[in-house]
């Protein structure tokens, strides 16, 4: 015997299916949380030159397992990536589906493949005329590469910033503490 | 007693992806082999390599460069400074035994999906990637050490083999192209 | 009767005890590691050499890494870093193996380099010494150079 689906239920799932894709010009507007996520993603450091800094950023990103995929050093530019294990992103599918069992498919977080890797790109700036003072930018992503044990028959891909607080603020206390190691004892 | 048809299936469907789950952690293992040199390192080494005299750096590495993009790769990294290029080059796969391991590919498809898409439908395309080093000879000027490794990756749909290609006529033919590219360069009006 | 009841309820219970793992884990524990293995990790995966000229002991590990079959997909001599990754699928098995790192080269005081690597292998961290001992044991032999541990 069937499933009794509720007719409204029904309805709901297939208005998803037929929403209309957005074009790409919003891609290329700021969204409303814009401000928030740069203060968050945000640290000023001061009493280390650039080289210096960029070194304790790309050490602390080794120390997450991150394996730096672009650096352009005079840019102050660092691009990472770091896998998901494949048994990590099967837990993710395990909980999904059950999610899924619950909530007869409708729950939204059930929407979007598990990520199978992470990703962050970090920008350093210097501050004014201060050869020392630097605004160092980190930010995360979650990704689906499409690679690993559950790469999708389809292709699919995605990259969504990372927006908890609490991630960057972990960072950036480990990157002062980086930054301390490195200074010479006096 | 009437059973609900799809009560089972969340269980089915747990229980399945339990199982990947060990099927995958039982395929690991932590990469010491693949950090040990290969014992045929030192003679694979001597096939790869060649020494130039009477040349900069800058002028080798552009010659080595412009011989990959006359061989049709893609630089994919190019750094002077360290003495390394990287290059990427797709071609279709041709020769029968690799005919062979698209077939067994489709079999295999065919097996786990319920299908296979016609043979006509998968190419048998081959990814071939290059890294050339330099290497100042110690204790010499203006002398350096020329290397350079091919792998391969046969793909489409999936990846079914991906190893370093190590026949030597590859390796006579490249260097036999840089010396002529070289020689050309220096002889420029 | 009793008994398919029970089961049902059994079910039912483990339904929803299975909701309270529904939540996603919080992206820091997933992005960051803990720092106990951090420091134990940064220990295995570092060796410093003596010698101050960074260029050479770039282009040993970028040497070492042509050793190892290795290609190299980034390096930057201004950062001193280098990444690299060996993806080998050999004919008939069906499972590739596929072993990512980034090397750094950074200076340790006035007379050493400090070289370190991190490795991935089959999407997971490398925690094992013995990948990384073979590592700097090529590197060693490629600079002619012995690798101290550091603390």
């Amino acid at each position: 015997m069937l499933l009794r689906f509720p007719t409204w239920a029904v309805l709901l799932i297939l208005a998803h299916g037929c929403a209309t894709e957005p074009g790409p010009a919003h891609l290329m507007q700021l969204g409303p949380h814009a401000a928030a996520n740069r203060e968050a993603q945000t640290r000023r450091f001061s009493g280390a030159s650039e080289a210096e800094l960029l070194a304790a950023c790309v050490g602390v990103l080794q120390d997450q397992g991150f394996r730096i995929t672009t650096s352009e050093a005079r840019l102050g530019v660092i691009t990472g990536i770091k896998s998901r294990s494949d048994q990590d992103v099967l837990a993710d599918v395990g909980r999904q589906l059950a999610l899924a069992s619950v909530t007869l498919g409708l729950h939204p977080d059930i929407k979007t493949p598990p990520p199978d890797s992470y990703g962050v790109v970090l920008v350093t700036r210097r501050i004014g005329s201060e050869a020392r003072t630097h605004d160092v930018r980190a930010t995360f992503y979650q990704m689906l590469l499409g690679q690993g044990a559950l790469a999708s028959p389809s292709g699919q891909r995605y990259a969504a910033v990372i927006t908890s607080p609490a991630l960057y603020q972990q960072f950036f206390g480990r990157l002062d503490a980086a930054l301390a190691r490195s200074r010479p004892i006096n | 007693m009437k059973r609900r048809a799809g009560a089972c299936t969340p269980a089915l469907l747990a229980a399945a992806v339990t199982v990947a789950a060990g099927v995958v952690a039982c395929a690991t293992g932590t990469g010491k082999e693949e950090m040990q040199p290969r014992p045929q390192l030192s003679a694979e080494r001597q096939l790869q390599t060649r020494r130039f005299e009477g040349i900069s750096e800058e002028k080798l590495m552009a010659a080595s460069t412009g011989v990959l993009q006359d061989l049709g790769f893609t630089i994919k990294v190019s750094n002077v400074d360290l003495g390394l290029a990287t290059g990427i080059k797709d071609r279709e796969a041709k020769a029968p035994d690799q005919r062979a391991g698209v077939i067994v590919l489709m079999i295999l498809l065919a097996a786990t999906t319920g299908h296979a898409p016609p043979a006509s439908a998968i190419k048998e395309e081959q990814t071939v990637r290059v890294l050339v080093t330099t290497r100042p000879v110690p204790g010499s000027i203006n002398a350096y050490e020329v290397r350079v490794t091919f792998h391969r990756f046969l793909r489409q749909p999936l990846v079914f083999e991906a190893d370093s290609l190590r026949d030597p006529k590859l390796y006579e033919g490249f260097f036999e192209l840089l010396s002529k590219a070289i020689f050309l360069e220096g002889h420029r009006l | 009767m009793k008994t398919g009841s029970a089961i049902r309820t059994l079910a039912a219970a483990a339904w929803i005890a299975s909701l309270s793992s529904c939540a996603p884990m919080p992206p820091e524990r997933g992005v960051l590691t803990s720092p106990e293995s951090q420091l134990k990790l940064r220990s295995i995966q570092s060796r410093a050499y003596d010698t101050a000229d960074r260029q050479f002991v770039m282009r040993g590990v970028i040497a070492t890494l042509q050793d190892l079959e290795f290609m190299i997909e980034a390096a930057d001599a201004a950062l001193g870093t280098v990444t690299a990754r060996k993806f080998l699928l050999p004919r008939g098995t069906p499972l590739g193996r596929d072993l990512m790192m980034t090397v750094t080269v950074r200076p340790r005081g006035e007379t050493q380099m400090l070289v370190r690597l991190n490795a991935e292998f089959n999407r997971k961290a490398v925690e094992d010494p013995e990948v990384y001992q073979s590592f700097f044991l090529t590197l060693g032999r490629s600079l002619f150079l012995s690798g101290h541990e550091v603390e």
